[in-house]
């Protein structure tokens, strides 16, 4: 019984959630860096955005608090990992885990802040297409990013740390830029969801990790071959081919919340909502696998 | 393109199962049911309101349980899928699941009828003409303090709570005024994982007179964790919800979640039978039960006993 209106819902999550999709993406792929302060930096930027926008801000200086908050716990992440040479992993289990307690400070005396009545970025207008817009902003910025000569550093130390320091690549001061830009994108997801829901709950952020992985692995399975662009300009080709990577992420964001929406209208099977795991699960173990016979 | 054809033909059987139970139901309702988590003060809820619709006469009511598993995201797509199944009704039990829907029934897509949200500020602190009406699980806090300071005069009240639940912070914010008003010393004890759940009672019992659990799901969760530790501290547990009472909690003094349920179903039925959404008001326990439990650590006196509606 799915429904258009539903498949809108579906894409219009998709796309929020695709930019912490992205935010994944340069993390575990670009600099090869499993960073796991998302769960914790997702809430933090919903919280920053949603005390601003309480306070009576616009909310798009909502949205670059949000990026800020989430960028200073990347960095913390980074310093943490670097100077004090605790394991990346754990570095992140760290500040996420110390971010619960920050983001209910932020949010200060109620875990739960609503802002139906508040001005949102989604106030006037239609939230599709506002979605699209920011979501295609954030696209060119990191898609200009990552071609430039800063950003083909910073892909190089996710390729080979060794080769990239030969280079004359500051490994560690690019390994905390990535880690800064990514829980950027990701708190400024947190809050671009907040407003389009119209509250935030300091449990928001739970899973993040693992739909923002998901997303960018499915979007991975549906590149298609680049061997068409053999005869584009080299420059032209590499500029080409990180786009699709990270508008990737974005589709595999969406299809994902495409099978959840499946997932929840698979009643007529009768299974119930708490087989929402398993059924989303199984999906994507389905379109993964399907590519590779092809 | 195999696997194009293959997911378009999944996709497309999905669009096309809509139309077979259209036909019959001129008298038939939909009531669509969206729950924060799983939990057995919340299904009881559920099982009130169900129970009572279905008792009725006349009109059938069709109804259809979910899950949204805390997640506000998975919220939103459940409350997409009620209000695109042209749900009569779509009842929320929790706070998140109401605070999702607020925004469909703003929009004048779909009827809500909120339960068990202990502070419907939450949802929007202007419910005027949001097409959103419903039950609050919110009872007053003074006459439980009373009852419980008659059953054993107490100087030091701990409780735990999630601080991550805005229902808890709400209470434990009501409780501070009326403690200090009563000249009990409130301890407040937050955990964030139900993990922290045995070392924080254990602090805690060493230090208060008796404790006390609001309708907070994390504590509720472990209460035969909490109940275990009080006893060997020898300390009353109370609590809100009288269903807790049976597993060793000293009284409660609360709403019955059946009855809330039952209360639920009662404005469901009057939007059933056309009233306008809008000319509800929000609604709170209108009895209160008092249980009490023989088994714990303190002794009722007969004029208590009296008062109880059930004696474990």
């Amino acid at each position: 019984m799915l429904t258009i209106n539903e498949l809108l819902i579906a894409t219009e999550i998709g796309l929020i959630y695709g930019i912490l999709a992205l935010g994944i993406y340069l993390t575990f792929r670009t600099i090869n860096f499993p960073d796991l302060t998302c769960d914790g930096s997702f809430v933090t930027g919903a919280a920053i955005s949603s005390v601003i926008i309480k306070a009576g801000f616009n909310p798009i200086i909502g949205l670059l608090g949000s990026m800020l908050a989430g960028g200073a716990a990347g960095l913390l992440t980074g310093i943490i990992n670097i100077r004090l040479k605790i394991e990346d992993l754990l570095s992140g289990i760290i500040v996420a885990f110390m971010l619960y307690s920050i983001n209910l400070r932020i949010l200060g005396t109620n875990p739960n802040i609503s802002l139906v009545n508040a001005t949102t970025i989604f106030s006037n207008g239609n939230s599709m297409l506002i979605c699209a817009v920011i979501v295609v902003i954030v696209l060119l910025c990191i898609a200009f990013l990552l071609n430039s000569d800063f950003g083909l550093g910073l892909r190089t130390i996710g390729q080979n740390k060794t080769f990239a320091s030969a280079n004359g690549i500051n490994v560690n001061a690019m390994t905390i830029f990535g880690l800064a830009l990514s829980n950027a994108l990701v708190g400024m997801c947190g809050a671009i969801f907040t407003q389009y829901q119209g509250f935030c709950d300091v449990s928001q952020g739970t899973g993040c990790l693992v739909i923002g992985l998901t997303s960018v692995i499915i979007g991975e399975k549906l590149i298609p071959n680049m061997s068409f662009m053999k005869n584009v300009k080299i420059e032209m080709r590499n500029f080409l081919e990180i786009s699709f990577l990270i508008v990737a992420c974005i589709f595999g964001s969406i299809i994902y919340r495409i099978f959840i929406a499946i997932a929840i209208n698979s009643d007529i099977f009768g299974l119930k909502t708490q087989d929402l795991n398993l059924i989303t699960g199984i999906l994507i173990i389905f379109i993964m696998s399907r590519r590779k016979k092809c | 393109m195999k696997k194009i054809a293959l997911v378009t033909l999944a996709l497309a059987s999905f669009f096309f199962t809509v139309k077979s139970s259209v036909s019959e139901r001129n008298n038939t309702l939909r009531i669509r049911v969206c729950k924060v988590v799983e939990h057995e003060a919340l299904n009881s809820v559920v099982a009130g309101m169900s129970d009572y619709l279905n008792s009725l006469k006349g009109k059938k009511y069709d109804i259809k349980v979910e899950t949204c598993q805390g997640n506000m995201a998975l919220a939103s797509q459940i409350i997409a899928k009620f209000t695109d199944s042209r749900a009569d009704v779509v009842v929320t039990v929790g706070t998140i699941p109401s605070q999702a829907a607020y925004k469909f029934a703003k929009a004048g897509k779909v009827k809500v009828v909120f339960s068990s949200v202990t502070n419907p500020d939450d949802i929007s602190t202007d419910l005027k003409n949001s097409n959103v009406t419903g039950v609050s699980n919110f009872v007053e806090l003074k006459p439980q303090l009373d009852l419980f300071q008659k059953i054993q005069p107490m100087k030091k009240l701990g409780i735990i709570y999630n601080t991550g639940e805005a229902n808890s912070v709400f209470i434990v914010n009501k409780l501070k005024g009326i403690c200090k008003s009563m000249n009990i010393e409130l301890l407040e004890q937050g955990i964030s994982k139900i993990s922290e759940l045995p070392q924080v009672t254990e602090k805690l019992a060493k230090v208060s007179d008796a404790i006390f659990i609001s309708n907070d799901n994390m504590a509720l969760s472990g209460m035969e964790n909490i109940v275990a530790i009080a006893q060997k501290n020898n300390i009353p547990v109370y609590v809100s919800d009288t269903d807790q009472v049976e597993k060793g909690c000293a009284a409660a003094l609360g709403p019955n979640q059946y009855d809330i349920g039952i209360q639920t179903g009662k404005i469901v039925q009057r939007i059933a039978n056309g009233e306008d959404i809008n000319k509800i008001d929000v609604q709170y326990p209108k009895t209160t039960e008092l249980y009490l439990n023989t088994r714990s650590v303190v002794k009722f006196s007969d004029t208590i006993k009296a008062k109880a509606k059930k004696v474990f």
